[in-house]
């Protein structure tokens, strides 16, 4: 379970990785905006090259993009077999008993699959390459505006880092709690259904008693340095758009720019669903 | 019911940028009966080590037999857990922090009853248990363990270990976060297990002095490598390497040590309070002969 690190933050050092956080946050989304718009083979081929070289520039492994992928297998599997029988017409490619699969049906389940796989790969960069509490203080500054409707923004973000930062800390508590009841002969992995869950009361009771521990004890942290909440309070990291961010924007432009020139022009060579 | 360690490593997330060597090529035995101390530097792979003594830690690499049980091939004869855990105890640091039953006898009862053991032997087991640590039985066995105090929760909570009457008993800093009345109350809490129950007693600790007084010998780990394995007389001469290592030797032995320097001539397997005493009393009084 130590093993396990949460988030997926891949520490290197980056034109990517140094980039503004709600730069990152507004690019990937306008990337997933931008996903949608992708309805070809070539494009495709745009989004690819694209990302890839963001990935060769984050210096990230392929490997650990491609992993995140993986969680969603079932469902792009699962989708794209749905997506196969769908078509009814046009040109017949294969024929069984009831089953047809037509040449369209075909070319859009592999779109969908390439689609579905993209989207997931571009939060994913996002991810690997920024700090969680980079993440939070990007959301925090993005957010900042609603503050005039009063909502509480910073608040927000303070209790999202807060769990943030404490999710290593309780899985190695928990790790640790494991093991102590495993040694004292607890068995989790085998019995029916109540049996397991029962076994998970050793486990969760410490866990939580000691969960209320830390909290109270950060909360008495926090009070003795006269934390009071987000107003008034000045930052110690603050946030500037430098040169590599103006190029990153002008590379993420040139992006679009290719995709809709694509969608507009090449309309007729590829098919399009 | 010795425990053998032969040629055992262990890497942390292994095959990943962030792996980390916790274990290189430990070799050693802790025969049975044996009183072992295992000191190291935060990080230097003590935990991991005991962890794999009832197999929380997978052997990686390497051979490990605990008592009679081949632990290195688990393929190929599949654990039988439920002995191994019942012949070796663990208390882990801050052991206090595992209690979740609603009453003390309930998680003192909670390993014997994983064992499969009968009724009557589980409430045998449990009431000797919490005899043993010291607390009354019949005053506390209803009680919820969060409303007991810091020293007898952690009392309860090595009850819990004891109850499963391991013939090795493993601890992991026993008396951290403890006043010194209550250390030296853990402390001789151990040595009554293991006249009782636990005939080998292993221990890792950064109190030197506590090493010094109960071990028969200490492994000294660092950056997951065995450094030294001695008895305590002949360990805490080389105090200038294990500063080196960041470890402390025994108050008594720094009073030695300076004593030397002085240019007094004191014998240095000293390093127990109660052996200075005897000797500092028999040289005064062979002065005043």
């Amino acid at each position: 379970m130590r093993e396990m690190t949460f988030g997926q933050y891949y520490p290197a050092e980056s034109v990517i990785h140094k980039l503004d956080p709600r730069l990152k946050i507004v690019l990937t989304l306008a990337y997933i905006v931008t996903i949608f718009f992708v309805n070809n083979f070539l494009a495709f081929g745009v989004v690819f090259i694209f990302l890839l070289s963001l990935v060769f520039l984050s210096s990230v492994p392929i490997r650990m993009i491609l992993k995140a992928v993986r969680p969603i297998m079932y469902i792009i599997i699962f989708t794209a077999i749905l997506n196969l029988f769908w078509g009814v017409d046009g040109t017949r490619v294969w024929n069984w008993w009831f089953i047809t699969i037509y040449r369209e049906a075909l070319f859009n389940t592999a779109l969908l699959m390439l689609r579905l796989m993209f989207l997931v790969m571009g939060p994913a960069l996002l991810t690997l390459t920024t700090t969680p509490m980079d993440l939070t203080d990007g959301i925090e500054r993005l957010l900042s505006p609603l503050k005039v409707v009063r909502f509480p923004v910073h608040e927000l973000a303070l209790v999202m880092s807060i769990a943030l930062r404490f999710i290593p800390i309780l899985m190695e508590e928990t790790d640790k709690i494991i093991k102590a009841q495993k040694s004292r002969g607890a068995n989790f992995d085998s019995g029916n259904i109540f049996k397991r869950a029962a076994a998970l009361i050793p486990i969760l009771i410490p866990l939580f008693v000691s969960a209320f521990r830390r909290a109270e004890e950060l909360a008495l942290a926090m009070d003795s340095r006269c934390y009071k909440g987000g107003k008034g309070r000045t930052r110690m990291k603050l946030l500037k758009f430098s040169l590599t961010d103006f190029l990153a924007v002008l590379g993420f432009i040139i992006f679009v720019l290719c995709i809709v020139a694509i969608r507009v022009h090449f309309m007729h060579i590829i098919p399009v669903h | 019911m010795s425990i053998v360690i032969n040629n055992l490593n262990y890497t942390y997330s292994p095959r990943t940028n962030f792996s980390k060597v916790a274990l290189k090529d430990i070799t050693f035995e802790i025969k049975e009966g044996e009183f072992f101390g295992i000191i190291g530097h935060t990080g230097s792979g003590k935990s991991t080590l005991i962890q794999h003594f009832n197999a929380l830690t997978p052997v990686q690499s390497g051979e490990l037999i605990v008592a009679g049980i081949d632990l290195s091939r688990p393929k190929t004869s599949k654990i039988d857990f439920k002995k191994l855990r019942a012949t070796v105890g663990m208390v882990f640091q801050y052991p206090e922090y595992q209690l979740f039953d609603a009453t003390v006898l309930g998680d003192v009862s909670f390993g014997p009853k994983n064992l499969g053991l009968e009724k009557d032997e589980i409430l045998e087991r449990a009431k000797q248990a919490i005899g043993l640590v010291g607390l009354d039985y019949e005053s506390v066995k209803d009680k919820s363990p969060f409303e007991l105090s810091g020293g007898q929760k952690r009392r309860v909570a090595i009850a819990g270990v004891i109850a499963m009457k391991p013939q090795i008993l493993v601890l992991d800093e026993p008396t951290a976060g403890l006043d010194p009345h209550g250390k030296r109350e853990i402390l001789d809490l151990i040595l009554t297990l293991k006249e009782s129950v636990s005939k080998t007693v292993i221990m890792i600790s950064h109190d030197m002095d506590e090493i010094a007084r109960l071990s028969d010998r200490v492994a000294v780990l660092a950056d997951g490598q065995l450094q030294y394995l001695l008895p305590p007389s002949q360990l805490f001469e080389k105090s200038d390497s294990l500063e080196k290592m960041g470890l402390d030797i025994p108050t008594i032995a720094r009073v030695v040590k300076h004593l030397n320097e002085m240019g007094k001539n004191v014998p240095h397997d000293i390093f127990t309070v109660e052996h200075a005493v005897e000797y500092f009393s028999k040289t005064i009084k062979n002065k005043n002969q």
